[in-house]
């Protein structure tokens, strides 16, 4: 593929790849509705379905395992507790992972959260180069990476995981967090810039692949 | 040139901007190579970070599930522990270990249980007052926007030390529901009798009794029968009104009462009850099982304690599920661990105990694994 102009390249970043499982299969539907009535077995399956990305959500906006654990039980308990409510033909994941984002920001603006101690390890372990060549340098960036998101405001971390991971509106995101879209904009342009300004010297890189292997 | 879109690159590369904005931005990146580049960037930040794995703990999401079963059959209490650190905190638990601490640890739990069957009930923990900090009550708009419970749910605050942990545990239980000293001094029994088999389930009033035939059979009792036609949602005011109504506490009370006999004649009931017996659907059951044995298979044993506490565990195990290979497998891993605690520790209880496990197994009729018994047994002197 040729590389492509500028342009194009900006172009081809806007058009985002669509949302992970759009469309609610008729299955997962049949599970919700059986949950929402009171079966235990089906809601095991919704959280088996779910829990690594209601995971990954809270843990990137918490850094802390021991958080993202409890922010996660307590998104999938409210979501039982309001199964009644939900639309059952709308997709779960987003729904979910709104709650848990919304509990996760919440959490770390508490006053328990600012009793606790200093953040441990990152949350996300820098490993897995993805060829051989780019390994060491991955691995430096992906260490760097890992340290700005740290240095972001949970606020800011939470608007960025909602977008760049479960790939939210703006709309959508402000409702999850309860803040204008415009505070979403803001938040989300600064996030960026922070991220984008430690990582300069790495995303070079970055952006060679995503040229080579395409959008992926 | 049209001035630099600063902040709205951002939304410009999420297609959030404007027809009008949008083309303002176009245009402008258009003629400005440093707006252009600034785009990339921003793209390949996002791109980067999608690269960024997520990693939990081991087993971390076999366990989950689990966790957040139990907390969906009672919602009024929070799981605190998570299971690798009571792993971890087996051996600080069998010496300063509570009921309370026993009670909703289930099957991870083996080694305290059996080192200290005989602990006397709820007199070890006081109806401590917990400090407001650590009882965490997100916006009341969260509620509305999520669709959320009607009461917020305690975010358990951070546990690093196993030995916090357990003073945290201790704190916890009368603070989930401060309603009495009684119901907070009872609370880790209150949670032994939300599972079935091991507790006699609290039997629903008749009017109450046809609003439970929806739910699986085994579906907590409290909840069906204090209410009839509420969501899971309104379960913990249905509790808290219950146990404002004298009658229902006076139930509740013989309730844990019993319960509470029945703790100190059989503390392995109530791993049982969590391990096989909390849903009366066979699927449910089946599924239980798998994931139990799924658990032991995983666990550790690198000490003689934890060796000795998967023994037990799988002895349990065996007892449950007395029928089928995996009884077979349950009795002949009961027995290697055995053996690895004597070799861990050369505790002579771990001897015999190996010993006993052996020959047991030996003198069945056609043991399955009587050769592989055999070499582990082997390993003792």
């Amino acid at each position: 593929m040729d590389v492509p102009s500028r342009l194009d390249a900006g172009r081809a970043l806007e058009a985002r790849p669509p949302a992970g499982p759009a469309a609610p299969d008729a299955a997962e539907a049949d599970l919700l509705a059986r949950a929402r009535d009171g079966n235990l077995f089906a809601f095991d399956e919704i959280v088996k379905r779910y829990q690594r990305r209601v995971y990954a959500t809270a843990v990137r906006i918490v850094r802390r395992h021991d958080v993202a654990d409890d922010v996660v039980q307590e998104a999938f308990l409210r979501a039982h507790q309001a199964l009644g409510r939900f639309d059952l033909a709308r997709p779960f994941g987003p729904w979910i992972c709104r709650i848990a984002a919304n509990l996760a920001v919440n959490h770390v603006r508490s006053p328990q959260a600012r009793e606790e101690a200093l953040p441990e390890a990152h949350a996300e372990t820098p490993v897995r180069g993805g060829s051989p060549l780019v390994g060491v340098l991955e691995t430096e960036a992906r260490t760097e990476l890992a340290r700005a998101l740290e240095g972001l405001s949970a606020d800011q971390r939470a608007v960025f995981v909602l977008r760049v991971f479960e790939e939210l509106s703006y709309k959508e995101i402000a409702e999850a967090l309860e803040i204008s879209i415009g505070t979403v904009m803001s938040r989300l342009s600064r996030a960026r810039e922070r991220l984008r300004v430690a990582l300069t010297p790495y995303l070079g890189a970055a952006m060679a692949r995503r040229v080579e292997g395409g959008e992926r | 040139m049209s001035s630099h879109p600063g902040d709205r690159l951002s939304a410009f590369l999420d297609g959030e901007l404007s027809a009008a904005e949008r083309a303002e931005v176009q245009g402008h990146l258009r003629e400005c190579a440093a707006c252009t580049r600034e785009l990339e960037e921003l793209g390949a930040v996002d791109a980067f970070a999608r690269e960024l794995p997520v990693e939990a703990p081991a087993g971390y999401f076999d366990e989950l599930p689990g966790r957040v079963r139990a907390r969906v059959r009672r919602p009024a209490r929070a799981p605190r522990m998570a299971l690798w650190a009571v792993a971890a905190a087996a051996a600080v638990m069998a010496v300063v270990v509570t009921p309370v601490v026993l009670v909703h640890k289930q099957d991870v739990l083996a080694p305290a249980a059996t080192a200290v069957p005989e602990v006397p009930a709820p007199a070890a923990v006081p109806p401590a007052t917990v400090p407001p900090l650590l009882q965490y009550s997100p916006p009341a708009s969260l509620a509305d926007t999520n669709a959320a419970a009607p009461r917020a749910q305690p975010v358990p605050a951070k546990r690093e030390a196993d030995a916090r942990l357990l003073e945290r545990e201790k704190a916890d239980a009368p603070a989930e529901n401060p309603l009495s000293k009684t119901q907070a001094q009872t609370a880790g029994r209150r949670d032994a009798a939300a599972l079935p088999p091991a507790a006699p389930a609290v039997a629903p009033p008749p009017a109450a009794a046809g609003a439970v035939r929806n739910a699986p059979a085994g579906f907590e009792a409290r909840d069906a029968a204090a209410a009839p036609t509420s969501t899971m949602a309104e379960s913990v005011e249905v509790q808290s009104a219950k146990s404002q109504a004298p009658p229902a506490q006076e139930a509740a009370r013989e309730e844990t009462g019993a319960d509470a006999k029945k703790e100190r004649a059989r503390p392995a009931e109530r791993k049982l009850a969590a391990g096989s017996g909390a849903f009366a659907h066979p699927d449910d059951r089946a599924l239980m099982t798998d994931k139990r044995y799924e658990a032991l298979v995983a666990r550790p044993a690198a000490s003689a304690a934890e060796a000795r506490a998967l023994g037990e565990a799988w002895e349990l195990f065996a007892r449950d599920v007395p029928a089928g290979p995996r009884a077979d497998e349950a009795r002949v891993r009961a027995i290697e661990a055995a053996v690895r605690a004597w070799t861990l520790g050369h505790d002579p209880a771990d001897l015999t105990r190996a010993r006993a496990r052996g020959t047991a197994y030996l003198e069945m009729e056609n043991a399955p694994q009587a050769a592989r018994v055999r070499t582990a047994l082997a390993a003792l002197p």
